[in-house]
């Protein structure tokens, strides 16, 4: 390389990288704008030099509009093309790529591409994410091949019936999603599902309605991250959540669209954010400053529901209520609890920023039955937890660290969280546990039961109200494990940052004035406890909350309300504000606002 | 040497089928799977969905319709000679057309977890679906539908609908809230009194006197009712286990009956159901969802397997043998005279 060229090569990375820095209350809409791109640049940089980039280097070529003949033969060649497979996740890479180059392609690549679509049928899947790829994805490919009989494609139907159902289901979920919440709503690593089936309607769609429901659902799926969400982690609890996630925040998928939407965590590469990266869609930079601003904590209340529940239960989707309270430092979040989605929910957790990868403070009871998958899937209830360890292989584990329990519920209160538990005698499993990572700067066990950790300066109390012990087991080797085998049980969170508490040793001393009493008898399981900020929490399992002597309803919970973010319950609107800003949505009209 | 042989002569048969479409004086035998192994003819995909075969065809089975779907339970209509299939599936019901070659998803977004269909036996274009969140009716051969169930029913997880032998309007359902009669073509549905427990997984009625009906349910065995539903008697004589997928009467003698569930291998009455007697020798796997007597060879019965694909027995459940479809998870079987 010429000295010239290293030296504007360098020039170049340093305006980046002062671009992608620069904090977010401090940019322009232009300087937001350079920097978005600067970051989907370097996200998409490696489909460059790859030797092999596969479907996204040819999505990319065409969408950059270069190296065109090897974007057609990436595509061409690509495995989704000479073997199809993976259904919906086969379905939206291909339409994805085809629609950024489908005016710049080969004859030939375009008919192997529409061949596909006539001779390999994806399966739609069991799953909201499923649906919502396989409709945005089919919706799109009836657009762009109408009035073709039903012989041309997969699955029988004509482009018009095609096109027509996909987009009777795409309303139908926009409309139970902003009325009575997502399924798998918060979840890491679901998260990219939605982003880039929504991502390609907004993108691609040629019906103006539906273009503008993919970009209202962006900005809808968008904010309920950016209020969730600390340096590029999901604050718990989730819907759903692989385990490496659950204590490697920063493996889901979720964190690579936080970099590249929010900029927040790492640099990201590659990966299935590329689709989303070509896309013309813009985070309103009302949602970016929101997802930046910890500069003030803040509580955030969420109304979600549950999947649809088929059997063993008296409603299809029961209301789910989440609360997180989020801080620069910290973020603790926590579903109320039960049985809400099956296999990989997570109760609750304290993230914070310090300490990668494990930089998470949670507990769980780690509870599997056929019956609970029976709840939510058509198979036979005692064959399917066979099933379901086919792929998801620690569903029956008694260390597992994912997943919810009818036994389970909890109350959290700001930054203060009870969590209880009254297991029924020879269910699986007679144990609850808490996760601790080894890379904590402190854990002690204080004499008064409080185990306080220092994590930076996020400093977590937990009050266990039942004796356990720290297990050894082999695969705990980069966490403590705290284990307790009392049926009824619970234990009280506390979590300050250094700005809160003034220091470790005061969060220590305040903690030792703090004990909470309890009740454990079956069938009577209860707390009373002050908190640290001296308000009085009383928690009676399953659903008595009382603070300061008022009981807590959450039936009045909103889909969300924070100081970012109100959403009534069955209002198919949304309004974001932020410092005398207001951007509404309003899915009954179609319209967005800006104030 | 004896089942390179069987081999030889199934392939055989397999090709005599695929020429000629038939094979005389044999029946033909379904196979819906969820999930396949590896093993199909002429391909190394794994497919899954409705499978068929001719007895003679030993282990060699062949697909129709959609290739890549859970597939829950196949009708074969009758008025049609089988030229009309119905796939219950994950993904809604599909219609296979064997005269066109062509199948074609006949249910859209709103139906989901199909469990069971079936097809009038006059009316190709009469057509019941049962799934997780209930019942449905079409009139038209799919093009649309109607949610049934109401008045009557509760809506909910229905795993079984079956159309009385004896009278083309009246309609037998399982739900996980109990059983249900229809007397009206699915217009209006009556709870079945006589059943009391939650998670009646299946219901099946005598081939000669419609009177006599049998359901296998989740923890509560088997029960069987001579006055159409009117009572039921639990059959606990020699029965050991609780939960039951299917029952089958032998059509030839229906005395003659099998059943089969989780871990229960398969069970054999010849009384009626009075009393029941475990026949698993060769089985290799005793969670069993399908079992399926050949309407033309009495002891000839088909068994569909949780994980080791279908088993065969020619000897009235004496003897079981490996049928074909590796590792499948079968959930329904059909045999066809």
């Amino acid at each position: 390389m010429k000295q010239s060229s290293l030296f504007l090569t360098i020039a170049c990375m340093l305006l980046l990288a002062s671009l992608i820095h620069t904090p977010a209350s401090a940019q322009t809409s232009d300087e937001y704008e350079k920097a978005y791109l600067a970051r989907a640049q370097r996200l998409n940089s490696y489909l460059d030099t790859a030797a092999n980039p596969g479907i996204y280097g040819a999505a990319y070529r065409y969408a950059m509009k270069k190296d065109l003949r090897k974007a057609d033969s990436l595509f061409l060649n690509c495995d989704q093309i000479m073997n199809p497979k993976g259904d919906m996740f086969w379905m939206f890479p291909v339409i994805g790529t085809y629609l950024n180059g489908k005016d710049l392609m080969s004859a030939d690549v375009k008919a192997a591409v529409r061949n596909t679509w006539k001779t390999y049928a994806p399966y739609r899947g069991d799953t909201e994410n499923h649906w919502a790829m396989y409709y945005a994805s089919l919706y799109l490919a009836a657009e762009q091949w109408p009035d073709l009989p039903g012989s041309e494609w997969f699955n029988g139907k004509t482009s018009d019936e095609n096109r027509i159902e996909a987009k009777e289901y795409l309303i139908h979920w926009t409309k139970v999603t902003t009325t009575i919440g997502q399924g798998e709503f918060d979840s890491p690593d679901y998260f990219p599902e939605y982003a880039i089936s929504m991502s390609l309607l907004a993108q691609f769609a040629k019906d103006p309605d539906m273009r503008k429901r993919g970009e209202m659902m962006l900005d809808y799926i968008y904010l309920d991250a950016a209020v969730d969400h600390l340096a590029g982690m999901y604050v718990g609890g989730y819907s759903r959540i692989y385990q490496p996630a659950v204590f490697k925040p920063f493996l889901s998928g979720f964190t690579g669209f936080a970099w590249l939407y929010f900029g927040t965590g790492d640099p990201y590469t590659g990966g299935w954010a590329v689709l989303s990266s070509l896309s013309p869609y813009r985070l309103p930079k009302i949602i970016y400053d929101i997802a930046n601003d910890r500069s003030k904590p803040f509580v955030n209340k969420e109304r979600k529901r549950v999947r649809n529940v088929i059997r063993y239960g008296t409603e299809k989707n029961p209301p789910v209520n989440k609360i997180s309270y989020i801080t620069k430092d910290y973020g603790i979040g926590s579903l109320d609890g039960g049985l809400q989605q099956p296999i990989q929910i997570h109760t609750w957790s304290v993230r914070y920023t310090f300490g990668k990868p494990y930089s998470t403070i949670f507990g769980l009871h780690p509870y599997w039955s056929g019956k609970e998958l029976a709840m939510f899937f058509p198979e036979e209830q005692k064959t399917m937890i066979a099933d379901v360890t086919g792929s998801k292989t620690t569903y029956n584990s008694e260390d597992k660290w994912t997943g919810g329990s009818p036994f389970e519920r909890t109350f959290q209160h700001k930054n203060s969280l009870i969590v209880l538990y009254d297991i029924e005698p020879g269910t699986t499993t007679e144990h609850i546990d808490g996760f601790f990572p080894k890379n904590l700067e402190l854990r002690l066990i204080d004499p008064t039961g409080w185990i306080m950790c220092k994590a930076g300066d996020t400093y977590v109390g937990w009050y266990a109200l039942q004796p356990g012990e720290w297990s050894q087991k082999k695969e705990d080797e980069d966490n403590y494990r705290f284990r307790s085998h009392k049926l009824q049980n619970g234990y009280v969170i506390e979590v300050r940052s250094k700005d809160e508490a003034g220091s470790f040793e005061k969060f220590c001393e305040q903690l030792r004035a703090h004990i909470p009493s309890s009740t454990l008898v079956p069938g009577k399981v209860s707390v009373a406890y002050r908190t640290l900020g001296n308000d009085k929490m009383f928690f009676g399992f399953p659903g008595t909350r009382t603070l300061n002597g008022k009981t807590v309803d959450l039936t009045k919970q909103k889909l969300f309300d924070s100081p970012f973010a109100q959403a009534d319950v069955g209002s198919e609107a949304l309004t974001i504000t932020y410092k005398g800003q207001k951007r509404m949505l309003d899915f009954k009209k179609l319209t967005v606002t800006d104030k | 040497m004896n089942r390179q042989f069987r081999t030889l002569a199934a392939l055989a048969a397999a090709l005599l089928v695929s020429v000629t479409g038939t094979v005389a004086q044999e029946s033909t035998v379904y196979a819906t799977t969820i999930k396949s192994g590896l093993f199909i003819v002429g391909s190394q995909t794994p497919k899954a969905g409705v499978f068929f075969q001719h007895p003679s065809a030993d282990t060699v089975w062949q697909h129709t319709g959609p290739t890549h779907t859970r597939g829950f339970s196949v009708d074969v209509n009758r008025a049609t000679n089988g030229k009309i299939k119905y796939l219950a599936a994950g993904n809604g019901v599909h219609r296979i057309d064997e005269t066109a070659g062509t199948w074609r998803t006949v249910t859209d977004w709103r139906i989901t977890e199909v469990l069971d269909v079936t097809s009038a036996p006059s009316d190709a274009n009469t057509v019941y679906l049962a799934c997780a969140y209930g019942v449905w009716r079409s009139k038209d051969g799919g093009t649309t539908w109607a949610e049934s169930g109401k008045p009557g029913m509760t809506p909910g997880y229905t795993s079984k609908i079956i159309i009385d032998n004896a009278n083309e309007n009246r309609l037998y359902c399982a739900s996980h809230e109990g059983a249900y009669r229809s007397d009206d073509g699915a217009a209006t549905w009556k709870k079945i009194d006589g059943l009391t427990m939650h998670g009646i997984l299946t219901i099946t009625q005598h081939p000669k006197d419609p009177k006599i009906l049998a359901v296998g349910t989740e923890d509560n065995g088997i029960y069987l009712s001579n006055d159409a539903g009117a009572t039921w008697k639990k059959l606990e004589s020699g029965v050991d286990h609780s939960t039951f997928y299917a029952i089958a009467f032998d059509p030839q003698q229906p005395e003659t009956m099998y059943a089969s569930g989780y871990v229960t291998g398969v069970y054999k009455s010849v009384n009626g159901g009075g009393s029941w007697r475990r026949m698993n020798d060769g089985l290799t796997d005793l969670t069993i969802h399908a079992i399926a007597v050949d309407p033309r060879v009495s002891d000839r019965v088909y068994a569909g397997t949780f994980s080791a694909g279908v088993y065969r027995s020619d000897d009235g459940g004496s003897h079981w043998r490996y049928a074909g479809l590796p590792g499948a998870q079968v959930w329904d079987v059909k045999i066809v005279k």
